[in-house]
């Protein structure tokens, strides 16, 4: 008897209905990623980042490629900590999707010529 | 007997309503043939411009593109980087891009295009005890080759803040309904809205690379729109409710979703011959999202709401052939050189009958009908036009109805049975409708 459900139903089919024959796993990542925008605290950032672990290894454990740009937003927040283990995702963001060499050839200069940022 | 005398007298009413008022539609390659010339596959993605006061709306809007683009095939540079890309080299607007040659997109970054969004309207509205959000959004993908525009569209979506709750008794409804509005705005989360109107609106995208049916999609129709950019949210909601008129043009495109799959087991009963009914079967367990795309039911799903901004001068080619399921209806009804634009359309979901609608005025047409769902089965197809419902002819205010056929849908051995008129034929269908749980 529910009149027009259908806002709050739809919203968990969305990678469903839009688009069937692609399957990505996205988790939690506009809302994670839009609370470091909007609140900026450590601890968002720090949720945004689980969340994009979270996409990697589920996509993995599902057998799906990992979205576009995941591994590379990954190695970014990794590099901005200074964590080496940066290159590791920017390589696999490459291998994953080669048309992305150029961009995150770029961010890993950009990267280097501002050690502080 | 009955259902003769029905479809006749449907026929007859549903005639006079469609006479001016055919659904515009044209296919993706006729309105973006750019893109498929270009074939762009990675998309730069800019920060949203921001013309309303809601200074919200530029956070909430950029987080929520990445997601539909990349569903659409195209490969997506993170927006979280581009963003900053953008501030350390010190664009801080957008608009400063907008006239601005693009190859240094594709030089630097190896971009094919660049996408331009516009949020033209961020606005929340109390209206009765609903509490809608309304967004207008215009977007561009650029060439960074040849600086072309490649694709444009222009949409209004509004969301309903208001929730679900539903207990049978009226009274009961309208309370826990002004409770659910208010926990909902209060909470002001509206990522998930903005990121179903982003899917709505760039389902008028062709594919991209990663998506299966790139370079496929060409013939997909979708709906030719002109942007509903200034209409106040007040209009949108009039459009719904006003008193029927074909020829007025509707305002107001709501971006919703169908259910891929109904929750329940459905079925359909075929009193009459229904055009290759496809019989329902169990979902399949391990590729609930990967229906192929040749499926009458599939093929149009892509379609959906569409919002784009050619002027209709501005169509190239009448309608080519379209896929096999389309073809009869392209055939007896081509393109019109001048077909009638609507402005927006609002799009309603309906998870349990399986059918996503639009509300063109006071019309109640199908925008996609769910595989293997009860409508599927009883040979409803996109495009068509709902004229009645257990024989109560549509008119007039256009919830009541559609609260029919989910009460329907959603109650133990719920039936309904409903009329529709199949563009092109003038030829009114009358199905009983058996949903099992």
């Amino acid at each position: 008897m529910k009149i027009i459900p259908f806002l709050l139903t739809s919203v968990l089919f969305l990678s469903g209905c839009t688009t069937p024959p692609l399957k990505y796993y996205y988790g939690k990542y506009s809302t994670t990623l839009y609370r470091t925008k909007k609140d900026g605290t450590p601890g968002s950032l720090e949720n945004h980042k689980n969340s994009l672990v979270k996409i990697i290894q589920t996509s993995k454990e599902r057998g799906y490629r990992v979205p576009p740009g995941i591994y590379c937003e990954y190695a970014y927040l990794l590099s901005n900590e200074g964590n080496p283990e940066a290159e590791k995702y920017f390589a696999l963001e490459i291998e994953t999707y080669p048309e992305s060499e150029r961009f995150v050839g770029f961010i890993r200069n950009q990267i280097k010529q501002s050690p502080s940022k | 007997m009955n259902r003769i005398n029905l479809a006749l007298i449907a026929a007859i009413s549903a005639t006079l309503l469609f006479g001016g008022c055919a659904i515009p539609m044209v296919t993706k390659r006729d309105q973006f043939p750019l893109m498929y010339e270009e074939r762009p596959h990675t998309i730069f993605v800019l920060p949203p411009m921001n013309s309303t006061t809601a200074a919200d709306a530029k956070e909430y809007y950029s987080t929520a593109i990445p997601q539909p683009l990349a569903y659409a095939g195209f490969y997506v540079f993170p927006v979280e980087i581009t963003g900053n890309l953008m501030k350390s080299q010190g664009m801080y607007d957008t608009e400063m891009i907008l006239e601005q040659p693009l190859n240094k997109f594709s030089e630097y970054f190896g971009a094919d295009a660049v996408l331009f969004t516009h949020i033209k309207k961020w606005d929340k509205s109390y209206l009765v005890l609903a509490a809608n959000l309304t967004v207008t959004v215009e977007a561009k993908l650029k060439s960074t080759k040849s600086n072309r525009i490649l694709w444009e569209y222009s949409g209004t979506i509004v969301a309903d803040l208001s929730g679900q709750s539903s207990t049978g008794n009226p009274l009961v409804d309208l309370i826990a309904r002004a409770v659910i509005t208010g926990i909902n705005t209060a909470a002001a989360d509206y990522v998930p809205y903005a990121q179903l109107a982003t899917a709505q609106l760039l389902q008028s995208v062709p594919f991209a690379k990663y998506h299966r049916r790139s370079g496929e999609d060409g013939s997909d129709r979708i709906f030719h729109q002109r942007p509903a950019k200034e209409k106040p949210p007040s209009e949108l909601l009039k459009s719904t409710t006003a008193a029927p008129n074909s020829n007025e043009k509707p305002a107001g495109a709501v971006a919703a979703k169908a259910a891929q799959e109904p929750d329940k087991s459905l079925k359909a009963t075929l009193p009459s011959a229904a055009p290759e009914p496809q019989l329902p079967s169990q979902r399949g367990p391990k590729e609930p999202v990967d229906q192929p795309a040749q499926s009458p039911a599939t093929a149009p799903q892509s379609d959906g709401g569409i919002i784009s901004k050619t002027e209709p001068s501005e169509i190239r080619r009448p309608a080519e052939k379209v896929s096999a399921p389309l073809s009869p209806r392209s055939k007896s009804e081509p393109l019109r050189p001048n077909p009638p634009v609507v402005e927006s359309t609002k799009a309603i979901v309906s998870k349990e009958s399986g059918l996503k609608v639009y509300l063109l005025s006071n019309e109640i047409w199908l925008g996609s009908v769910a595989p293997k769902s009860a409508a599927a089965a009883a040979g409803l197809r996109a495009g068509d036009k709902l004229v009645s419902f257990d024989k109560a002819q549509i008119s007039g205010e256009i919830f009541p109805h559609l609260k029919r056929i989910n009460s329907a849908a959603n109650s133990p051995q719920g039936q309904i049975e409903i009329s529709w008129l199949t563009i092109g034929s003038n030829q009114v269908k009358t199905q009983i409708l058996i949903w099992e749980q």
